[in-house]
């Protein structure tokens, strides 16, 4: 009797234990974090007065494109520190379809997509009668990655148009030594491309890069447009003869085309540059061949700068009528604005906040130092219809 | 001399079988654990211990940062998540073992088919159960909480909740039901009541219900796909005032996925350094569960 009696004491002492253990480590975490938080209040001493109404803490979640979470993290990450704690930011990359939906639904204060809300959701939103903005806030394009040993040691870069591209994912071009792809090369470079057939890597998830991809190829093949179309997912006719297979996410269809020879492949520019994958030039409206980088995807998105819809209006199609193919010997043809969406009547420090981020981000957040390595900033032509807009944000009066 | 060579020959093919068939099972587990120390732990004393505080570096850095916000995340999370799951899930299979009405009895059948019917869920399938929930009742409970969102602590603890208790559930009531019949009855004949003989028979069976604690710690701390829609993930730490209930939080599996699906190199170092600790967590809690069963 007396030994379970002092049994049941080492027991509830043993519980006791554990219970102190998980309640000291959670009190040192939040110590750490509060400590964490004075720091920086203290560290930055007030650096913007006129945000002085905004004392409580303001925070933020969105959610979206996993193509701009790099960027959105080395943004948030300054702007945090430069606003000293008083606005936090929480931005996930969920897709930019879920981001769509969630917005939708009221769960983010503000979604992201590659392109814009889509056909359905911009319904959804005009039914419900709510009013809301679309803000593009970084530049994207789609490159054409390619994995041919040989002609890269040569020093040969492929060159393509958009009418061979379509061709080979049509399956109607299906070796590399195809007089079509061997005419566009420069002469030297001609003899090496292997008389081997081309795999043709593809998304398999549902992506942006894949709507922009898609729709350019629909913009410049006739035979594209009806037979296959474009969307965040489309029907492969190149898998069908077994020359084809997709890849889950950018760094699924990087890491294929790396390992498999003979292939190409389509990811986010920043992707290619990250990786080091050889990027083909793609022939231009005008006749040029042009790599995509900071000028040509700048130049491309300048042309198009003009017409820019309204913030409110239906931006689904945009790339496809506006961006793509645009007029300029340096225009890079397959190009898109990843864009941020968010409702306009919001409680008013949230509103302010979302506005005093943004801004900062189509300010200060497009000058290179905070530009990650593989991003493109907004030319300044959209930089300043993008500021016009965000300005519908500010609650008046 | 003959059937003993043949029966020496039979041992050694027998035991050399065996052995092969113990290092083959052996081997994934061994590599999973080499793999991840080898990638994890330079990165975690490359930045220590600052890699349990900061917010990870930019990307494209030559920094790594750190995985506070998510590992604060985690901590809050499962903490919360046991605090509530485990008193529910062991005080429903004392509901349904020592059940004798017979209305207990068929509410406590009802209770255990439609909890091994939850164990068979897959969690992706729970974490969008709740938000659906959630998405639902949001605009009630911001009538009463303003800052109230699905994406939340609290859908997190929920969905860790309805992840983890069916198993602890399981668990213990199997337990109550392997006590022999003879045992229950000598307690109720010294006079106890059923509350005391309940608590008796829970004493009984510490060790399952210590490993069913720990099992299910570990269950939390690596659950993932329920996360997605609920916890939500943060790389920022969320301010510690009234509203942290409602706001999402980051994990450590959370980032696990992100950070290494980034492509970005020191991004996808520190996905190796929280799939190191968080290794190291599980293997703790395995330790300790074992200390804590062996000490009785």
């Amino acid at each position: 009797m007396e030994h379970s009696l002092r049994s049941r004491v080492t027991k509830t002492r043993r519980l006791v234990l554990i219970v102190g253990i998980v309640l000291v480590l959670s009190t040192v975490g939040s110590l750490i974090v509060q400590k964490q938080i004075s720091q920086t209040e203290t560290a930055t001493v007030n650096p913007q007065p006129e945000s002085k109404t905004t004392s409580r803490l303001v925070y933020i979640t969105g959610g979206g494109a996993s193509f701009i979470n790099p960027q959105m993290q080395a943004w948030i990450r300054v702007f945090m520190e430069k606003t000293g704690g008083t606005i936090s930011i929480n931005y996930q990359s969920i897709g930019s379809g879920a981001g769509e939906a969630k917005w939708l639904e009221g769960a983010l204060d503000f979604g992201a997509s590659d392109i814009a809300i889509s056909k359905t959701g911009y319904e959804k939103l005009k039914e419900s009668g709510k009013r809301f903005i679309q803000v593009p806030i970084i530049a994207g394009s789609v490159a054409l990655v390619y994995n041919l040993p040989r002609f890269s040691e040569a020093g040969c870069t492929l060159r393509l148009t958009g009418e061979t591209v379509a061709d080979i994912y049509l399956g109607k071009i299906i070796r590399w030594s195809d007089p079509r792809i061997v005419e566009l090369q420069e002469g030297r470079c001609r003899n090496f491309l292997p008389d081997a057939e081309i795999f043709g890597i593809h998304r398999s998830d549902g992506s942006g890069t894949t709507a922009l991809f898609t729709m350019y190829l629909s913009l410049v093949s006739r035979e594209w447009a009806e037979r296959v179309g474009y969307g965040y997912t489309v029907t492969w006719p190149r898998d069908a003869l077994g020359l084809g297979e997709g890849a889950r996410g950018n760094e699924g269809v990087s890491a294929k085309v790396q390992a498999t020879p003979n292939s190409i492949g389509y990811v986010e520019l920043a992707y290619a540059v990250q990786l080091k994958l050889p990027v083909a030039m793609l022939r231009n409206r005008d006749g040029y061949f042009v790599y995509p980088n900071a000028t040509t995807v700048m130049e491309a998105l300048r042309a198009a700068a003009k017409e820019l819809p309204g913030p409110q209006e239906f931006w689904g199609d945009l790339p496809l009528k506006h961006y793509m193919n645009r007029e300029g010997r340096l225009s890079y043809p397959i190009v898109g604005t990843p864009a941020v969406f968010m409702y306009i009547d919001l409680p008013k420090d949230l509103a302010d906040a979302l506005y005093e981020f943004f801004k900062w981000v189509l300010t200060e957040g497009q000058k290179p130092e905070n530009i990650v390595e593989g991003f493109i900033p907004l030319p300044e032509e959209m930089r300043i219809k993008a500021l016009q807009y965000l300005e519908l944000l500010k609650p008046r009066g | 001399m003959k059937p003993l060579m043949l029966r020496k020959i039979r041992s050694l093919t027998m035991l050399a079988l065996i052995s092969t068939a113990f290092a083959l099972t052996l081997l994934p587990v061994l590599s999973l654990i080499g793999t991840v120390v080898y990638n994890g732990m330079s990165v975690v004393f490359r930045n220590f211990p600052g890699i349990f505080f900061d917010i990870p570096a930019a990307p494209g850095s030559s920094e790594v940062g750190g995985i506070g916000p998510h590992l604060l995340g985690t901590m809050l999370l499962v903490a919360l998540a046991m605090a509530i799951g485990t008193p529910i899930s062991i005080l429903a299979a004392v509901f349904t073992a020592e059940a004798i009405k017979s209305w207990e009895r068929n509410l406590g059948r009802l209770t255990r088919l439609l909890t091994h019917m939850m164990i068979e869920f897959p969690t992706i399938v729970v974490g969008l159960a709740v938000y659906g929930l959630m998405t639902t009742l949001a605009p009630y409970i911001r009538a009463l909480i303003p800052g109230f969102r699905p994406f939340s602590l609290l859908s997190g603890v929920i969905a860790l909740i309805m992840v983890s208790a069916p198993y602890m559930y399981a668990q213990v009531e199997d337990g109550l039901k392997s006590i022999p019949q003879h045992i229950r009855e000598a307690v109720y004949s010294l006079g106890a009541g059923r509350v005391l003989t309940s608590y008796v028979l829970l004493r009984y069976l510490k060790s399952t219900v210590y490993a069913a604690i720990s099992i299910s710690l570990a269950r939390m701390i690596s659950e993932t796909a329920a996360l997605f829609f609920t916890a939500f993930g943060s790389n920022v730490y969320p301010p510690l005032d009234s509203n942290l209930l409602f706001r999402p939080v980051g994990s450590l599996t959370l980032a696990v996925y992100t950070l290494g699906l980034s492509g970005y190199e020191n991004w996808v170092e520190l996905s190796w350094a929280a799939s190191f600790i968080l290794l190291m967590l599980c293997l703790a809690l395995f330790a300790l569960s074992k200390v804590v069963i062996r000490g009785e």
